[in-house]
C-alpha cells in the first residue's frame, strides 16, 4: 500500500519525515503567496510549541517515530504556526496523490511554478544548501515591517527573568547571542546598536522563539506588545523636523540638567544596569557640556541643535542607551524652544 | 595506560591527552555557545556534537590506550565530572553530576548532559540517550543504552605543534624586567592542591569545589571540537566572524572573572601569592603564574601598563595546539583562541575594572552590576595564533577610550 508523505505506519507506530512535512508547507505557503520559512526556524518554533504542550521535541531532521497524540500536537502546532490545514487526516489524504511519480511537494511547486507573480525559488532549492547570511539588517521584501524599540526588547528580557526569579543577563551576552541566533535562523544581520530595528512578522517570531530558546523568556502577548508599546510612545512624540527645517529654522533647546539625568537614570533603571548615582552622571554631564562651552544658568541649559547631536552620541556611548531623539528621550515638558 | 599527570611544555597530559581546568561557569557557557549554532546547516545538531566530542574521546581511550570500563569510569570521577553507576544492562545513573548539578542554562530546562551521554557512549559501543535529567526536573541524570555504533573517526588527525617557551621576561619584545612572584613557587604550590574528584569508597562525591566553583580537569580536545566546528560553521554561512567570536570570547570572560577572580579571593593566594606582590602588576604576575599550573599553555606578561594595556603570549597554547590537531594552520584568521582573549580581557577587568584586591566579593551579583554595559569593556585582540601558524598566541586587551 503506498504510504502518505512524510508519514509511515511501521508496527503500529507511524513514521514521520519532518523534513517532508515542512517542504510541504512551503510549497502550499508559496501557492498561497506567502513567504517561505526556514526549516530551521519551523523546527524551532514546532519544538516550543511541542515543548510547552509537554510532547517529545523533533529531531533536528530525518524522521521520527511519533503515537497518534504525538503527532496530533505535531500538526496543530503547524497550522497554528505556519497557517496551513496541516491535520493528521490532511497527511492521509497525500495518500491519493502518491500514485504519481512526483510528490505532493513537487506538484504544489510545479502549480506554485505555473502561477503568475509567485516567488522563483521552489523549497527544495531554498533548502538543500545552507543559505549565506545577508549583509543587511532592516527586514526586506513586501513584508510588512514595524519598529522595534531596543531598549523594549532588552528591558522585556530582564522583567520577565526577575519575575520568573530567574537571573538577569546582561545585555552584552543577549546581544551577542540574540545576534548569532537571529543571524542563523534568518539569514540576515541585525545593527542593535541603532534605537530601533525594522522587523516583519517572520523576524517577530523568530525573535520570539529565540527568546524562549535561549533565555527561557516568554513575552505576554508576544513581541506584538513591544511593538505597540513603541509605537503608541513614537505617536507621542514630537514630529522630526525634516533636514530643510534643521539648517534654516535654527532651534535651540533649552532644559534643565536635572531633567537629562532624571531621563538617563531611569532608562538605565530599565536595561537593568547597574546604578551610577544621580551626581556622578551629573558630573560627566555638565564636565562634557563644558568642553562644548555651554554656559549653565541655575542649572538650565541652551543648546543648538548640533550641540544636542553631539550630546545625544556622547550619552549613547556613554551610558549605553538607547533613544533617538535627544530632545524626545528629555521629555517635551522639559523642553522649550 | 598512564594514570600520572604529566607536565608536557605547558600542557597537562593524562593518559596522553591534554586536559585544563576549567569550571562549571565556562562549561556552561561553552555549551550554551555551542547550541547556539542550531541551524547552520540542516544537518548539523549542536546537540549531538557535543556528545560525539565526548563520544570520540572515550573510543580513543578505550580503543587507542587500552581503558577499561572500569579505568574510564575511575577517570570521569577524577576529572570532576561525578559518579556514574551502572543501574541494569541498559542504563546508567549519574549519582552525582558535574554537568547536571553545576552548569546552568539560560534557555528553557531540557536535558543537558551531553558530555556525559557522548563519554557513555565512547566508553560501552552502544548509543546513548540522557532519558531523564536534573535539569529537566529529574532528581538524577539517567542514561539509556541503546543499539551499538561503530567508532567514529578521530577528528583528531594532525600531530600537535609543540614549541620550547621561553624562560619569564626572556624573549625580545617583552618590557617587563622582572617581578615579585616566584612563579616556580606557586606552580609547585597549585600543582601540589588536590583538585580532582574522589570516589565514593573514598568518601567523595566526584565532584571538585574550589575557589567559589566547580572545577573539572576537562579533555581539551573536547572544548577545541565542539569550539571550533560550530565557529568555522557559522563563519562559513555569514555570521559575522566577530559576533560568532564573541559568544566564545564571553564564556572565557566569564571563567576569569569566577575562577581566576575566585583564586584571587582565596585563601590560598592570601597565604601563597599575595606576599609576593609589591604593586598591582605583580597581581598580575601571580595570576599569570597560577594559571601555568591549569594546562592551559605557558602564559608570557610581555608587556603591563596599569588601567591600560595588558599583552600577553601563550607558548602551547591548549587553543592553538588544539586546533593545529584538528585542521592544517590557516593564516585567514587569528583571533581563534576564544578561552585566552576572554581570560585576559577578565583578568583586567578584574584589577582594573573592579580591583579584586579589595576583595569585592565575587557573585553572579556583582557580576552583572560590573558587566552590565559592554560599552565599558576593555577591547581585546589576539595578534598571533599557533592555529595561523604562528610560534605562539599573543593577546592584547586595551582600556576603552
Amino acid at each position: 500500500m503506498a504510504q502518505p508523505i512524510g508519514v509511515q505506519w511501521m508496527q503500529g507506530q507511524r513514521t514521520l519525515d519532518i523534513d517532508q512535512v515542512f517542504h510541504e508547507i512551503n510549497a502550499e505557503r508559496r501557492l498561497a503567496g506567502l513567504p517561505q520559512v526556514e526549516l530551521s526556524v519551523m523546527r524551532v518554533r514546532v519544538n516550543i510549541r511541542l515543548s510547552i504542550a509537554g510532547v517529545e521535541r523533533l529531531p533536528s531532521s530525518g524522521r521520527v517515530e511519533v503515537d497518534d497524540d504525538q503527532l496530533a500536537a505535531i500538526a496543530r502546532a503547524i497550522s497554528e504556526l505556519f497557517n496551513t490545514a496541516y491535520t493528521v487526516e490532511r497527511l492521509a489524504n497525500f495518500e491519493r496523490m502518491l500514485g504519481d511519480a512526483e510528490t505532493p511537494a513537487d506538484q504544489l511547486a510545479a502549480a506554485a511554478d505555473a502561477a503568475p507573480g509567485q516567488a522563483p525559488a521552489g523549497p527544495a532549492s531554498s533548502v538543500s544548501a545552507p543559505r549565506p547570511v545577508a549583509p543587511v539588517t532592516d527586514a526586506v521584501g513586501d513584508e510588512p515591517r514595524d519598529r522595534l524599540y531596543m531598549v523594549d526588547f532588552f528591558t522585556a528580557i530582564n522583567q520577565v527573568r526577575r519575575r520568573n526569579r530567574q537571573l538577569p543577563i546582561e545585555p552584552a551576552v543577549v546581544i551577542v547571542r540574540v545576534s548569532v541566533r537571529f543571524a542563523i535562523v534568518r539569514r540576515r544581520r541585525l545593527n542593535f546598536d541603532q534605537a530601533w530595528i525594522e522587523v516583519s512578522p517572520m523576524d517577530v517570531a523568530a525573535l520570539e522563539t529565540i527568546l524562549a530558546e535561549q533565555f527561557d523568556v516568554h513575552l505576554e502577548q508576544g513581541m506584538a506588545r513591544l511593538i505597540d508599546q513603541g509605537r503608541a510612545r513614537a505617536r507621542q512624540e514630537p514630529r522630526k523636523l525634516s533636514w530643510v527645517d534643521r539648517i534654516f529654522r535654527r532651534r535651540n533647546f533649552n532644559f534643565h540638567v536635572n531633567d537629562m539625568v532624571m531621563a538617563i537614570t531611569r532608562q538605565r533603571a530599565q536595561l537593568g544596569y547597574h546604578p551610577k548615582s544621580p551626581r556622578e552622571i551629573q558630573e560627566c554631564c555638565e564636565k562634557l557640556l563644558a568642553d562644548m562651552n555651554v554656559k549653565f544658568r541655575d542649572g538650565r541649559v541652551r543648546l543648538t541643535e548640533a550641540q544636542m547631536d553631539q550630546l545625544a552620541e556622547f550619552l549613547r556611548e556613554e551610558y549605553g542607551l538607547y533613544f533617538e531623539d535627544l530632545d524626545s528621550f528629555i521629555g517635551v515638558g522639559a523642553l522649550g524652544r | 595506560m598512564g594514570n600520572e599527570i604529566e607536565a608536557d611544555k605547558g600542557l597537562a597530559r593524562l593518559g596522553g591527552l591534554s586536559h585544563v581546568f576549567h569550571c562549571n561557569h565556562y562549561n556552561a557557557h561553552l555549551q550554551m555557545a555551542v547550541q547556539l549554532g542550531e541551524g547552520i546547516e540542516e544537518d548539523f545538531v549542536p546537540d549531538q556534537l557535543l556528545k560525539d566530542a565526548a563520544r570520540a574521546i572515550a573510543e580513543h581511550l578505550r580503543n587507542e590506550c587500552g581503558y577499561s570500563e572500569g579505568q574510564l569510569l575511575e577517570e570521569y570521577t577524577r576529572c570532576g565530572f561525578g559518579i556514574l553507576k551502572r543501574i541494569d544492562d541498559d542504563h546508567y545513573e549519574a549519582v552525582r553530576s558535574h554537568y547536571g548539578e553545576m552548569t546552568y542554562h539560560h534557555g528553557r530546562p531540557q536535558p543537558s548532559c551531553f558530555f556525559d551521554a557522548g563519554f557513555l557512549s565512547g566508553m560501552t559501543g552502544r548509543d546513548v540517550v540522557e532519558v531523564q535529567c536534573r535539569h529537566d526536573d529529574g532528581s538524577t541524570d539517567l542514561f539509556e543504552l541503546r543499539e551499538p555504533v561503530e567508532p567514529l573517526p578521530s577528528p583528531f588527525r594532525h600531530p600537535d605543534p609543540m614549541a620550547d617557551p621561553p624562560a619569564r621576561f626572556d624573549f625580545p619584545e617583552c618590557r617587563v624586567a622582572e617581578s615579585g612572584i616566584d612563579e616556580s613557587a606557586v606552580i609547585a604550590a597549585v600543582s601540589g592542591m588536590d583538585l580532582f574528584g574522589k570516589p565514593e569508597r573514598e568518601g567523595g562525591t566526584g565532584l571538585v569545589e574550589a575557589f567559589g566553583v566547580g572545577l573539572t580537569f576537562h579533555y581539551a580536545d573536547y572544548y577545541n571540537y565542539i569550539s571550533y566546528e560550530v565557529y568555522r560553521r557559522m563563519v562559513a554561512i555569514g555570521v559575522p566572524a566577530d559576533m560568532a567570536r564573541e559568544a566564545f570570547v564571553q564564556a572565557g570572560h566569564v571563567c576569569a572573572f569566577n575562577t581566576l577572580g575566585g583564586i584571587m579571593e582565596s585563601d590560598a593566594w592570601d597565604q601563597v601569592v599575595k606576599p609576593m606582590c609589591r604593586d598591582v602588576s605583580d597581581w598580575v604576575h601571580g595570576i599569570v603564574a597560577v594559571i601555568n599550573a591549569l594546562g592551559w599553555g605557558v602564559w608570557r606578561v610581555e608587556r603591563i601598563e596599569p588601567g591600560k594595556e595588558l599583552a600577553i603570549r601563550v607558548y602551547n597554547s591548549y587553543e592553538g595546539v588544539g586546533f593545529r590537531r584538528l585542521y592544517p594552520a590557516d593564516d585567514r584568521e587569528r583571533q581563534i583562541s576564544f578561552l585566552a582573549m576572554g581570560a585576559v580581557r577578565g583578568i583586567a577587568h578584574l584589577l582594573w575594572k573592579i580591583d579584586i584586591r579589595e576583595r569585592p566579593g565575587l557573585n553572579e551579583a556583582l557580576y552583572m552590576k560590573t558587566f552590565n554595559d559592554p560599552k565599558g569593556y576593555w577591547s581585546v585582540e589576539q595578534t598571533h595564533a599557533i592555529g595561523a601558524g604562528d610560534p605562539y598566541d599573543r593577546i592584547v586587551t586595551r582600556a576603552p577610550g
